[in-house]
C-alpha cells in the first residue's frame, strides 16, 4: 500500500496543475484465470476504480479489487483474495464514442489456495501476497442514454513472475465527468 | 491537442509506475502443492550423495548436493528431482550451512549440533541431519564390496575412510587402481562408486584406493566359475564393408545352478590373424566387426586367459 501512494505522489507531482481536469470513476466484473501446474481456476471478483484525466486520453488512476467467489479444481480451491495498485491510462481518442486504452501500473494482490485432502490426507490452506506489474488492455463504448456514461470490456494480467498465471476479462461501467 | 511537453510528462508518469512494479511474492507453496498431489505423495526421503555415508560428516566449505525420493499412496517408489524445491535449514543453523532450492548444501563453519535440513512438497516433508565437522583423514579403514568377483563380470566397489576426530566418512574421491593388473581393471568412477572386473584366477586381485597419499590395498578372489563364452551369431558371414554386431553371452555356475550372461562390453576382442580380413571394435559399438577384404579368419573373445574363437567368412 506504501507504493500505491508513493506512485499516486510521484504521478502527481509530475503533472501540471491544468484547470481542465476531469475525474472518473469505474465499476467492473469478471472472471480471473489463474493457472499454475497444469491447473485452471476462474474466480470472480469485482473491480472499482477511480482516477483523474491529467492530459487528453492520458489518466491515472488507484484500483481496489475485491472477490465474488472461489474456483475448484481437481482438490484445490483458488481465489484472488484481493488485489489493489495505480496504472496510468492510455487511450486513444474517440472514434464514434468508441476508444481502446492500456493500462500499466503496478499491483499488489494476494492468492489463496485451499487444498480440501491432500496426499496425506489432510486440509491445508496457503495464502501468499504479491506484487508486480498489471497491464491492461481493452476497449470502452460511450453510451448515447447518458453522457459520461461508458460500457467497457478488458483483459487485464497481473505478472509477479511466481510461476503463477493471474489475468482475466471483466466488464464494467464507467463515468466521466465532464 | 496534446503537447510535446506534455508527452514528457506522460513518459515520466509511466517510467515512475513501473519503476515501482518490482516483482514480489513466491509461488513456490502453490506449485509444489500441486505436485505433491499429482504424485499421490505420502513420503519423502532425503539420502546423501552415492558414495557418502549416513551419517553424513562433511567439513566446513564443502558442498554436497542432496537427494530425493518419495512414496505414493500407492506405494510406488518415486526419484524425484531436487531442483526448484522447498529446502530449507532452521534459522539457529544459518551461521554454519546453507541450502539452495537446488538441495544444495554448502557448510560454513563447523557446527556443535547437526545441522537439520528440511524440505517440502505440498504437504509432505522431510529431515536429514548433516555434521559439519572439519577433519583430515587419518586413514582408509575400509573398502566396501564383495568379497569376490565373477570373471568379466563387474562389481562396484567405495572406499570408506577414518577421520582425525574419529568420524567415518565415504571417499568418492578416492582414484582407483589394480596392483596386480593381469587379475583385472577399474573403471570410471561414478559418484564415488568405482566398477571393478576381475579376468583371471591365478591370484586374488588387489584392489587400491588412494586418497592425498593414504593408500589402503584389498584382496579380492576372482572365481573360476566361469565354464564357456559363446559368441554370437553363431555363423559371422558378411562382405567387403559390411559390418555385423557380434555379441558374447558367458556361462557361469554357482554349485548346482548354471546362468548365462550377456558380457559382449566385458571381454576383449580380436581378430587372430592380422592378415586385413577384417577389423573389430573394442571401443564402443565394441564387437562391431567389419569386412576388410575377402578371405577366412578367426574373431575371438577373451576374458583374461579364458577364451573363445569363431570363424568369420568375407566375401
Amino acid at each position: 500500500m506504501a507504493r500505491l501512494i508513493i506512485a499516486l505522489v510521484c504521478l502527481l507531482s509530475a503533472m501540471q496543475l491544468q484547470a481542465d481536469i476531469r475525474l472518473y470513476g469505474e465499476a467492473r466484473a469478471g472472471a480471473g484465470g489463474v493457472r499454475h501446474s497444469d491447473l485452471d481456476f476462474y474466480p470472480r471478483f469485482g473491480s472499482f476504480s477511480a482516477g483523474v484525466f491529467i492530459f487528453e486520453n492520458i489518466g491515472i488512476e488507484g484500483f481496489v479489487d475485491t472477490s465474488f467467489s472461489s474456483d475448484e479444481t481437481d482438490v484445490f480451491e483458488v481465489d484472488i483474495t484481493h488485489a489493489a495498485g495505480a496504472a496510468v491510462r492510455l487511450q486513444s481518442p474517440p472514434e464514434r464514442g468508441l476508444q481502446a486504452y492500456v493500462l500499466l501500473g503496478f499491483v499488489n494482490f494476494g492468492l489463496k489456495q485451499k487444498e480440501n485432502e491432500n496426499s496425506v490426507g489432510g486440509r491445508r490452506i496457503i495464502k501468499e501476497d504479491f506484487s508486480g506489474v498489471r497491464v491492461s488492455v481493452g476497449l470502452n463504448q460511450r453510451l448515447e442514454f447518458m453522457k459520461g456514461l461508458i460500457f467497457g470490456i478488458e483483459y487485464r494480467n497481473y505478472y509477479a513472475d511466481s510461476g503463477i498465471t493471474v489475468d482475466g476479462v471483466s466488464l464494467g461501467l464507467r463515468y466521466e465527468m465532464q | 491537442m496534446m503537447r510535446c511537453n506534455d508527452m514528457k510528462y506522460a513518459y515520466i508518469m509511466v517510467a515512475g509506475v513501473l519503476s515501482l512494479s518490482a516483482c514480489s511474492g513466491d509461488g513456490t507453496e502453490f506449485l509444489s502443492a500441486a505436485e505433491s498431489n499429482n504424485l499421490r505423495l505420502a513420503s519423502l526421503t532425503i539420502t546423501q550423495p552415492a558414495g557418502l555415508l549416513s551419517p553424513l560428516y562433511v567439513n566446513a566449505g564443502d558442498r554436497v548436493p542432496l537427494s530425493l525420493s518419495g512414496i505414493s499412496r500407492d506405494n510406488e517408489f518415486l526419484e524425484l528431482s531436487p531442483s526448484s524445491k522447498n529446502w530449507s535449514i532452521d534459522a539457529a543453523f544459518a551461521d554454519f550451512a546453507s541450502i539452495d532450492n537446488n538441495g544444495v548444501f554448502t557448510a560454513i563453519a563447523d557446527s556443535p549440533e547437526p545441522i537439520v535440513v528440511r524440505v517440502a512438497i505440498g504437504g509432505v516433508d522431510s529431515t536429514f541431519n548433516i555434521f559439519v565437522q572439519t577433519e583430515s583423514l587419518a586413514s582408509i579403514s575400509e573398502i566396501r564390496g564383495p568379497a569376490t568377483l565373477e570373471r568379466c563380470l563387474p562389481q562396484n566397489y567405495t572406499a570408506v575412510g577414518t577421520f582425525s576426530q574419529g568420524s567415518t566418512r565415504g571417499l568418492p574421491q578416492a582414484t582407483w587402481s589394480v596392483a596386480n593388473p593381469l587379475m583385472g581393471r577399474v573403471g570410471e568412477n561414478f559418484e564415488g562408486s568405482i566398477p571393478v572386473t576381475g579376468v583371471n584366477t591365478l591370484e586374488p586381485l588387489q584392489l587400491v584406493a588412494s586418497v592425498d597419499g593414504v593408500t589402503f590395498t584389498q584382496a579380492i578372489v576372482v572365481d573360476d566359475n566361469l565354464q564357456q563364452i559363446v559368441i554370437t551369431p553363431e555363423s559371422i558371414e558378411t562382405t567387403v564393408d559390411g559390418i555385423v554386431s557380434l555379441g558374447a553371452t558367458g556361462t557361469y555356475t554357482t554349485g548346482e545352478s548354471e546362468r548365462s550372461v550377456v558380457i559382449t562390453e566385458m571381454v576383449e576382442w580380436q581378430v587372430s590373424f592380422n592378415n586385413g580380413i577384417a577389423t573389430v571394435e573394442n571401443e564402443d559399438p565394441k564387437g562391431q566387426l567389419t569386412g576388410e577384404s575377402a578371405g577366412t579368419t578367426l574373431v575371438s573373445a577373451s576374458c583374461g586367459d579364458f577364451r573363445e574363437e569363431q570363424s568369420v567368412v568375407v566375401q
